[in-house]
């Protein structure tokens, strides 16, 4: 028997979690090398998981067996579905969470998965032999030898922070940086750029004036993320909500010349749709007032995160533009706001595995691909994880279409278009959205986590009877008639009445409506009424979305040889022959959403791949 | 096979006939592809080698064939040099004046020094793939070169320079200006799109779903400058179509025989009216027939009808008129008819058939009253109501009437060729599906802004529009958009 597959993974953090986690659970031994073992799980910005786009990603991740659906809805305080008025497509899960919480709850996590080794160091250079990574050696001196390597550094490499003038070399706030790293991998023929983020103060709760501010509840009854292993949740905080106002405009732009962002200081280019409060002010000067949600750090604490008002600019002037807010006239700031610059590596040198292309065995994943958030780099993490494990056993690469997942979209979009600023997940960036929604994630997705062994047999099972049940329901509606008697709508009223399926198209018409036109449905758990719901009310759309899938397919599901000579090919222009070299596009689907990439490349590419293949 | 799935190999030089097949005088033979010069070398003789001379120069001298040294016609060389040619390679055309027979041996000469047969949309495929012209583009040169008239080859052009892909990008904007704004209020909840804007968003897409519909509008203008406007002449055996195509055609390619039922499958010709392609189909009689073969002409001749832009009926006026009027199914179409009393020389029975079609039938009479009534029997299908139908007097014979015919059928054509809305877009069938995609789409988006959970719903529809204008002008090409375009084009183009 060989024996199993050793690989490190170097981070802590969201990625290294679910790096780790996937690593270990199809039966690699891990080691996490982590600068900070009690740093493992921090929540680096605010204490919040999902949202718009995001919550999606973590759904994702719990219907193949990834870890941070699990430690939210342990962690989380207060549980909200953003876009609820809008359709299920984009109605995204979001949980407020306790920090301190979040970090134990991923220590336990890890600490109970016997082949995850930690070990506390800071990585400083990797051993390549033959183009191959073999092994790390960390600052203490100890070489650490490995199958693979997955780098999942978030924003430590080379990283600086900046307080107004004051710089530190820091990879988050009290960290210490990581160096050494990026260079030696620039050496190695990685190109490196340089992005920057930021982070808002911390405020002391007892001096926040709530009456000025409107309530946030959470949602009622409270929905946690995890299908698979779901545990009682409660919410057990609000969030509030106010506005900057024009004095605050006033005294940020008094004060612009003093924000590194302003003056020069910063360099790395800072996300556009996460703007600092300074981008703000300065770029969207015709709006009277911003929105600032007030976010509770936790339960034993009295610290409020201030989402909205990242900033760099000198702590007292952030004070001083705090206190222009009505309701926070009096407020006292336990952190200020900073922003962090770090290299990153433009993901184009990646493979859709994540494994680099320059060097084999070597995975990104996280902040270091150019991403920002929690959940981007989760699911990075966990695709990573997982190919790292395969590639080592030789399997099929596990790849995720951008049909079937956002984390596909989003890992094709790195690789195939690379970022020009940190990349943060929308719905928007999913053009097959309508089929990517929260409530069939696991139907989506479930069967890949039970292939590759991180979703038990007796969890994919209890997954496989619901679905049944949502089958059946359906199939029951469309052919169950009620009379038209019982019918309160006029227009519906003709002879032999309405299918319950047509009852229930009928706009504001639920599930739970049915029963009171004298229909005698059996009661089932909500995930099914609300499955069916879902499938009945939009089945048009989903149809149409289904089909295009389909057609979307068809160029997917050519596979272009890894080691095509793109230069030899003739009727190719230089332009689509120098990016088909450098993208190594994995389908003709991928090759055709490289940027300058033109139709007729496309079908040039195809004649070649027919003419090769007879 | 289309050609987008079959072997092209570019290291090859191609060559074809480039010129349709069957029209008289000038003929073109074009090579293209990276020997092309090298071969034309091999076969021309003039007073220099190709090989020495200038793209965009022509060279006089004699097609030979190398086997034999024989001299196969005079001929004038075009040169192109790539990638400043149509197919973006090097290029020869051949124009030679002696028919099929000399192009055919001129392309033999061409294989025999090493070039291969061209597969059918080849040089279009070339240049496509030679990054030379864009869809759009691609088809606008097949509609080029299949046009008939002068008029069409004006259509063609204005195609050719980009005012229909410019007035696609520019509905293309409209819809992604739309989208963008529903975009951002599903993915910024700060951003969240008011009601007040939901109207916005609406009118704009009102306002681009219109242009679409203008454009649709003038795919009829576009389909007739493309596949000429067709008239299929009909009537019972022996009533003289074949007489009467002939005269159209001023040729002799119908058999014209005092057999009835001679002319068993169905012949085409066209001919210029007032500059306007007339597609003149020439059927088989329409009877009852125990010949299989003929009984197949007259299924093929009651299609040809119901596919027809115009009918001319022919009534032989020499025999009884009662069993020759026509009989028509009364859903068919709006085709405008006019039936003509044939064989005038002889006999006149103007006054009886127009009698006989105003008194039993339902058309319109000379002062527009339509009458009803069934032609044979209370089950047999009645003329539609048609405003355009006439009753005329001819002779295929000896030409009398046949002015007032071709007036008639221009004055058909006339709506057509006025319907100039929005400009000159020739617009083929695979633009119209693709903009009646966009309209379905568009109209659908209009429908999900009502509702309330529909922001997405709408989005997806925009984007959709958005996506099957761009299959127009080829930025987002799947595979069978380009089978699609490819496989129709002929062998040469
Ligand atoms: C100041 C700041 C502001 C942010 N603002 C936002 C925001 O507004 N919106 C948003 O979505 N996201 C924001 N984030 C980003 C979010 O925190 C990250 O996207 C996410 O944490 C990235 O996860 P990761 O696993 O890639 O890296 P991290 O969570 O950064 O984890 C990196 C891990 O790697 C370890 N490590 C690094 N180098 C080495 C080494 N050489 N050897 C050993 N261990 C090493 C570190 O100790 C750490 O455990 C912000 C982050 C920061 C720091
Ligand atoms: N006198 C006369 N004979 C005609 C005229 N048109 C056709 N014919 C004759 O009618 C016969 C049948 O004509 P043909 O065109 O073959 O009829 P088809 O069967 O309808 O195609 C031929 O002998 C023609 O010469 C006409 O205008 N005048
Ligand atoms: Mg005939």
């Amino acid at each position: 028997m060989t024996r199993s597959p050793r690989i490190i993974v170097i981070g802590g953090g969201h990625a290294g979690i679910e790096a780790a986690c996937a690593a270990a659970g199809m039966g690699a031994i891990v080691a996490m090398i982590t600068q900070d073992p009690q740093a493992i799980g921090r929540m680096s910005c605010n204490p919040a998981i999902g949202g718009i786009g995001k919550g999606q990603i973590v759904r994702e991740l719990d219907a193949m067996g990834g870890r941070m659906g699990l430690l939210t809805d342990r962690a989380g305080i207060q549980f909200k579905i953003l876009n609820r008025r809008k359709g299920p497509a984009v109605q995204s899960s979001r949980a407020q969470c306790d920090r301190r919480l979040y970090q134990s709850a991923a220590q336990d996590e890890i600490a109970a998965i016997a082949n995850i080794k930690i070990a506390t160091d800071n990585v400083r250079s990797l051993t390549i032999e033959n183009n191959r990574v073999t092994a790390v050696i960390g600052d203490s001196g100890e070489t650490y030898p490995a199958d693979a390597v997955i780098l999942a550094a978030g924003t430590f490499l080379e990283a600086v922070t900046h307080v107004g003038a004051e710089r530190k070399s820091e990879g988050r706030f009290g960290e210490p940086p990581s160096r050494g790293l990026s260079g030696q991998l620039r050496s190695l023929g990685f190109e490196v750029g340089r992005l920057k983020t930021g982070t808002p103060p911390r405020l002391d709760g007892s001096s926040i004036d709530y009456s000025l501010c409107e309530i946030q509840p959470g949602d009622q009854p409270p929905r946690g993320f995890s299908r698979r292993r779901p545990i009682p949740i409660a919410n057990r905080a609000n969030c509030w909500l106010t506005y900057t106002t024009t004095e605050t405009h006033q005294l940020i732009t008094d004060n612009i010349g003093r924000s590194p962002l302003y003056n020069g200081q910063i360099s790395g280019i800072g996300p556009r749709y996460c703007p600092s409060i300074e981008d703000k002010v300065m770029k969207f000067a015709e709006k009277p007032r911003h929105q600032l949600f007030l976010e509770p750090e936790g339960m034993g604490t009295d610290e409020i995160y201030i989402n909205g008002f990242s900033s760099s600019l000198p702590a007292e002037v952030q004070l001083d533009a705090l206190r222009t807010i009505p309701a926070l006239r009096d407020v006292k700031m336990t952190r200020p706001g900073y922003a962090v610059e770090y290299d990153f590596f433009p993901p184009t040198q990646l493979h859709l595995t994540l494994d680099t292309k320059p060097i084999n065995r070597l995975y990104f994943c996280g902040q270091i691909n150019g991403t920002s958030g929690y959940e981007e780099a989760a699911g990075q993490g966990f695709v990573a994880g997982v190919n790292a494990v395969l590639a080592i056993r030789g399997e099929e690469p596990f790849i995720l279409g951008r049909c079937e997942s956002y984390i596909g979209v989003m890992i094709d979009d790195l690789v195939t278009l690379g970022v020009d600023e940190p990349y943060r997940m929308f719905t928007s960036r999913a053009e097959h959205r309508l089929h990517l929604r929260e409530d069939n994630t696991e139907r989506r997705l479930a069967q890949h986590g039970f292939r590759i062994g991180l979703v038990p047999a007796n969890e994919y099972d209890a997954l496989c009877r619901r679905w049944e049940n949502i089958d059946r329901c359906i199939a029951e509606f469309e052919k169950t008639a009620i009379p038209a008697a019982s019918i309160p709508f006029p227009g519906i009223k003709r002879q032999g009445g309405a299918t319950l399926a047509e009852l229930l198209r009928i706009p504001g018409v639920s599930f739970d409506d049915l029963n009171g036109f004298g229909a005698q449905i059996a009661p089932v758990e909500t995930l099914v009424s609300e499955a069916v719901e879902i499938a009945i009310k939009y089945e048009g759309y989903i149809e149409r979305q289904a089909r295009q899938i389909e057609q979307f397919k068809r160029l997917e599901s050519q596979r272009i040889p890894a080691d095509l000579h793109y230069l030899g090919l003739t009727g190719l222009r230089r332009e689509a022959k120098d990016k088909f070299t450098r993208i190594r596009p994995y389908t003709l689907g991928q090759a055709s959403r490289i940027p300058g990439i033109t139709s007729s490349d496309i079908a040039v590419l195809m004649v070649h791949l027919r003419t090769n293949s007879n | 096979m289309s050609p987008s799935s079959a072997h092209v190999d570019l290291t090859k030089t191609i060559c074809a006939i480039a010129t349709p097949p069957g029209r008289g005088g000038l003929g073109i033979v074009r090579l293209s592809g990276p020997d092309a010069i090298a071969i034309a070398d091999r076969i021309f003789q003039g007073h220099s080698k190709l090989s020495e001379q200038e793209g965009y120069t022509v060279h006089h001298g004699f097609a030979v064939d190398s086997r034999t040294h024989a001299e196969i016609d005079e001929v004038l060389a075009t040169l192109f040099r790539a990638p400043r040619s149509y197919t973006g390679e090097d290029l020869v055309e051949f124009s030679a004046h002696g028919g099929q027979l000399v192009l055919s041996r001129i392309v033999d000469a061409c294989i025999a020094a090493e070039a291969i047969p061209a597969q059918p949309g080849e040089f279009t495929l070339r240049a496509f793939l030679n990054g030379r012209i864009d869809l759009t583009e691609a088809e606008a040169v097949a509609d080029l070169i299949a046009a008939k008239t002068d008029e069409s080859s004006a259509a063609a052009l204005a195609q050719l320079k980009g005012q229909l892909h410019e007035e696609i990008l520019a509905l293309r904007a409209g819809i992604i200006a739309a989208l963008a704004r529903l975009e951002i209020g599903i993915d910024f909840t700060e951003e969240d799109i008011a009601p007040s804007e939901i109207a916005g968003v609406r009118d704009r897409i009102q306002e681009v779903r219109g242009r679409v519909l203008r454009l649709l509008r003038s795919y009829d203008r576009g389909r007739v400058l493309r596949e000429g406007f067709t008239v299929v002449l009909a009537g019972p055996p022996n009533s003289g179509k074949s007489t009467l195509f002939n005269r159209l055609a001023q040729d002799e390619r119908a058999i014209v025989t005092d057999i009835p039922g001679t002319t068993r499958d169905i012949l085409r010709e066209y001919i210029n009216l007032n500059g306007w392609p007339v597609c003149i189909l020439d059927t088989a009689g329409m009877r009852e027939s125990a010949d299989v073969v003929e009984r197949i002409g007259v299924e093929r001749a009651e299609h040809a009808i119901k596919e027809a832009d115009g009918v001319i009926w022919l009534i032989d006026s020499t025999t009884d008129v009662t069993p020759q009027l026509p009989v028509i199914d009364e859903k068919s179409n709006r085709t405008p008819w006019a039936i003509c009393c044939n064989k005038s020389d002889v006999s006149s029975v103007l006054s009886i058939v127009s009698q006989r079609l105003t008194s039993k039938s339902e058309i319109a009479s000379e002062h527009g009253q339509p009458v009803e009534h069934d032609i044979g029997g209370p089950d047999t299908p009645v003329r539609p109501r048609c405003d355009d139908t006439r009753v005329l007097e001819i002779s295929a014979k000896t030409g009398a009437g046949i002015d007032e015919l071709l007036k008639t059928v221009s004055a058909w054509i006339e709506p057509i060729g006025t319907a100039r809305s929005g400009g000159t877009f020739a617009i083929n069938d695979r633009h119209r599906r693709a903009l009646q995609s966009a309209d379905a789409a568009l109209a659908s988006a209009l429908e999900s802004l009502a509702r309330a959970d529909g922001v997405e719903l709408a989005a997806f529809d925009a984007r959709n529009a958005a996506l099957h204008l761009g299959e127009i002008i080829g930025e987002t090409t799947t595979e069978d958009v380009l089978t699609e375009v490819f496989k129709n084009f002929c062998i040469g183009k």
